[in-house]
């Protein structure tokens, strides 16, 4: 199985050059201009990882993350931000219940090490998963 | 009996000479307290003259202070979205440049294997010839070279695009700030409104659209950097005024000897209650660390500075004009 990441961003070279740089990792990529497009897609989409800039016109991308908890509320949220004032990180955390706040301009190599760790991250908690249901199913046996 | 008339008219005239010299004294003391009194008076206006230039100097200072630390916080507030709007471009030029870097590499093993090929098609080996063309075969497809070739035109395009930006931002805040310009210079009016919108740009975008009615302008003598921090102040008011979505029309044109600057916005509009107050130091309804309070009066003392004029109308739910006028002569200080 393949792991689904979703990107959102107003800015499309920004979308431009992410696909570029998760091209050859292996993961199946979604991309969103808009918090409305990406709730959308998060509807149709098991996705695993959201990365999200945060100022965006109509909704900004804390009040994106909150929605989309109600939608994927298993899926690990991260910002990726060139805005980060000590409200915004604090708002992220507390609402949006981010994983990591990362900020703009990236670094190539630490973008895709965080990423990845994410993914092992989430591969961790769906094996963990798996094994407690599996020891609590011989419990009842 | 002549020598006793005689002695007393020398009796008269001595008491006559002691009067005299009695009133004299008397007089002297008098002109003497007088000028006493005089030389305090003009003490006095002295110390009130110098301490007055000095309470002038002061308050020029103070002004000047005034003006430049408004300047400061509001460039402070909109520091955070000019860095977010250089942030976004540099980030994805950045990244666009790394992968350039790999598709280079890329295309750089085709080209060494295209090279190989040639030789020994010269010096007429098939066989290394052949076996060389599926190498490149296969290097053309693990490289995925069809995809970079796709993709290089894109990528330069964006990246091109947004180094572009980042100029135009820095360009434009620049011109807005002027720092270097302590002195008053030839400007032309709607140059001063392009670079302070692509300032505020970040801050407004979200909310309004601009409407842009310029006209031709010729120059005037101003202090441009300052009539900048004016505009400035006016297109964020009118940003933070409008809710969710509205309009900002900017429009400058002549009229007899002034040119006159308008910026109207369909945002929520002024109490007549405020109205009055708008250009008082420290009148502010924004809440608390949104706004110094100082924006407007500034701007009204900067227009003031220029022999200028600034006033506005305001309907509450329906939006707010500032109008500027400014003497095309300039003001000769």
């Amino acid at each position: 199985m393949s792991y689904k990441m979703l990107c959102v961003d107003d800015e499309p070279g920004v979308l431009q050059s992410l696909k570029r740089l998760f091209r050859r990792e292996g993961y199946e990529m979604f991309f969103a201009g808009n918090a409305h497009d990406a709730l959308e897609i998060l509807k149709k989409e098991n996705i695993h990882l959201i990365m999200t800039d945060y100022r965006m016109p109509e909704m900004n991308g804390v009040e994106f993350l909150k929605k989309s908890i109600e939608i994927h509320p298993e899926s690990l949220r991260l910002i990726l931000s060139g805005y980060a004032d000590a409200k915004v990180v604090c708002d992220a955390i507390d609402q949006g219940q981010v994983y990591r706040f990362l900020t703009k301009p990236w670094n190539d190599e630490e973008l895709l090490e965080s990423i990845r760790q994410c993914f092992e991250h989430i591969k961790i908690e769906t094996e963990r998963n798996s094994l407690l249901q599996q020891a609590k199913q011989e419990i009842k046996a | 009996m002549e020598a006793e008339v005689l002695s007393k008219n020398e009796e008269l005239l001595k008491r006559a000479l002691y009067r005299e010299r009695q009133a004299r004294f008397k007089a002297e003391d008098i002109l003497e307290k007088k000028t006493k009194e005089l030389y305090v008076v003009v003490e006095h206006l002295k110390k009130q003259i110098t301490d007055r230039i000095e309470a002038e100097k002061v308050i020029k200072r103070n002004q000047a202070q005034m003006i430049q630390s408004e300047k400061m916080a509001g460039l402070g507030q909109l520091a955070a979205g000019v860095a977010h709007e250089i942030n976004n471009p540099v980030g994805f030029v950045t990244s666009n440049l790394q992968t350039l870097k790999k598709y280079s590499l890329s295309i750089k093993k085709m080209i060494s294997e295209y090279d190989s090929l040639v030789s020994s098609v010269q010096s007429k080996d098939i066989e290394k010839s052949v076996s060389f063309l599926t190498e490149l075969a296969k290097t053309k497809e693990k490289e995925d070279i069809a995809y970079i070739l796709d993709d290089l035109d894109n990528l330069v395009k964006e990246s091109i695009d947004g180094t572009n930006r980042v100029k135009e931002i820095v360009k434009g805040l620049k011109s807005f700030a002027r720092l270097d310009e302590a002195e008053m210079k030839e400007a032309d009016i709607n140059e001063g409104i392009e670079s302070t919108l692509k300032i505020v740009w970040n801050e407004i975008k979200y909310k309004c659209e601009v409407i842009k009615k310029l006209s031709p302008l010729p120059m005037i003598v101003c202090f441009p950097g300052q009539l900048n921090q004016v505009f400035m102040n006016l297109i964020v008011n009118a940003a933070q005024a409008i809710q969710e979505k509205g309009t900002l029309t900017i429009e400058s044109f002549v009229e007899k000897e002034d040119i006159v600057i308008r910026f109207t916005d369909t945002g929520s509009g002024i109490k007549p209650e405020n109205l009055e107050k708008l250009f008082n130091p420290f009148f502010t309804t924004k809440a608390v660390g949104k706004g110094t309070g100082l924006g407007l009066s500034v701007s009204y003392g900067i227009i003031k500075k220029h022999k200028g004029d600034i006033f506005v109308e305001s309907q509450v739910g329906v939006g707010t004009t500032f109008t500027i006028k400014l003497p095309m002569k300039g003001a000769a200080l």
